[in-house]
């Protein structure tokens, strides 16, 4: 399972509910994707509409990565898939309150995009930098976006890309709790 | 002895008869509870001295019996310490001292001492399955958190609850959840609990499944985690592996 895109917990007693994580590789290409959807419905409502969006952008990613010749290729067919999801499958909210991100890398660089976000960080070696914070344009509100949303170029990949979900404060967690606090298990 | 006689007794000083003839009527089987009532309505002290002082009498009869008279006592004596002592001395009785404990006191803390002494490997049974609703799942938080496991397995079994099983994932306990998940669901098949524990997780669910596979309890049990390893081909594999060993 990947863990190169991070989406941070959200507080409460159901820190991950909705969450999804996961990761379409081709030769040239690949793709690592984080996501949350219908968290506020509780866990129990939460969990079905992540399985559902988690095997639905696999069957659709999976397949695209395995010819996509570049990143772009695959945030194109990414975006492409969210739309095709039937509303109904993403929880009572119907997606308006996805939150997703995404990291795109092939041997030119990295795409990061993403939809729902308050603030995104990439480590490169060991230290955490902000690639999007304040009022940078990969920031906004949570939702399926109407438009296909624009990714921030990185001229090298990121090892791991984290941010954090729209409607909570972008603050990087201190860096012995990133990884925990983001779901990644030993 | 009667409870007459308790009346014409000089007391402290005549305590030692007392004693004596209770122990005589529960050397025969006869129920003390009548005299200990006369002798709380005469002197409250000198059934606390009676019932948990030094010379305490030991036995489930005499423990069974000081507990119909708890009030009187819990007026004389601190609560923990009272039930602390009668733990000591109720023998076989232990588990009806521990279960009036856990009725009147649910949030105090002395309580969680008094189920590890009683119950040992199950602590926390007896005290979360009798403490109201309310405070479930502190209760099990705080368990979890002192390191109980068996007792909340079977407490979250006993009361088809999925709070012990969260508490434990809580706690950083996968192993210790998984077991408390897969009881539950041997009883509550349907159960929602596999959802709630990837709650608080992670997104990564396969590790988890893993572990709800080693730790199922039984067939039944691994055909439910079915559900969940139908998109992940390697879980699905370990579960059908085990259900094809005979689980």
């Amino acid at each position: 399972m990947s863990s190169r895109a991070l989406l941070l917990a959200s507080p409460g007693p159901f820190p991950f509910a909705g969450h999804l994580r996961l990761e379409a590789r081709g030769e040239h290409a690949w793709l690592a994707i984080a996501a949350s959807v219908a968290a506020g419905a509780g866990p129990d409502a939460a969990f079905a509409p992540a399985r559902a969006l988690e095997s639905h952008l696999h069957s659709q990613l999976d397949p695209i990565a395995v010819h996509a010749s570049d990143r772009n290729t695959l945030l194109r067919g990414l975006w492409a898939a969210l739309a095709s999801v039937p509303a109904e499958a993403l929880g009572p909210g119907g997606g308006a309150d996805l939150s997703l991100l995404a990291l795109a890398s092939d041997r030119r660089g990295a795409g990061v995009a993403g939809v729902g976000l308050s603030g995104v960080w990439g480590m490169y070696v060991s230290a955490w930098e902000p690639l999007a914070l304040g009022g940078h344009p990969m920031l906004g509100p949570t939702g399926r976006p109407t438009q296909t949303p624009g990714a921030l170029r990185l001229t090298a990949s990121p090892r791991r890309v984290l941010a954090s979900i729209a409607g909570q404060t972008a603050v990087l967690p201190p860096v012995d709790e990133i990884l925990a606090r983001a779901g990644v298990r030993a | 002895m009667t409870p007459d006689d308790i009346a014409k007794l000089e007391l402290p000083r005549d305590l030692p008869r007392v004693r004596a003839g209770l122990a005589e009527m529960l050397a025969v089987g006869q129920d003390p509870t009548p005299v200990l009532s006369a002798l709380a309505e005469r002197n409250t002290l000198a059934l606390a001295d009676v019932v948990v002082g030094p010379r305490g009498i030991q036995g489930p009869g005499m423990g069974r019996a000081a507990l119909r008279l708890i009030e009187p006592l819990e007026s004389v004596v601190s609560p923990s310490a009272l039930y602390r002592r009668l733990i000591q001395l109720a023998g076989d009785a232990k588990g009806d001292v521990l279960r009036l404990a856990a009725r009147r006191h649910p949030a105090e803390r002395w309580v969680m001492q008094l189920s590890a002494i009683a119950e040992g490997e199950q602590a926390g049974l007896t005290h979360i399955t009798h403490a109201p609703p309310e405070l479930l799942e502190a209760l099990c938080s705080a368990y979890a958190r002192a390191g109980a496991v068996d007792g909340l397995v079977a407490a979250g079994k006993v009361l088809r609850e999925a709070a012990p099983t969260l508490a434990l994932m809580r706690a950083g306990n996968l192993r210790a959840g998984a077991r408390a998940a897969g009881a539950l669901l041997s009883v509550a098949a349907q159960a929602p609990i596999v959802e709630r524990m990837a709650a608080i997780w992670g997104p990564d669910l396969e590790p988890m499944l893993d572990v709800l596979i080693e730790e199922a309890p039984n067939a039944d049990v691994l055909a439910r985690l079915g559900d969940y390893t139908a998109a992940l081909p390697g879980a699905e594999a370990r579960r059908a592996a085990r259900l094809a060993g005979g689980a």
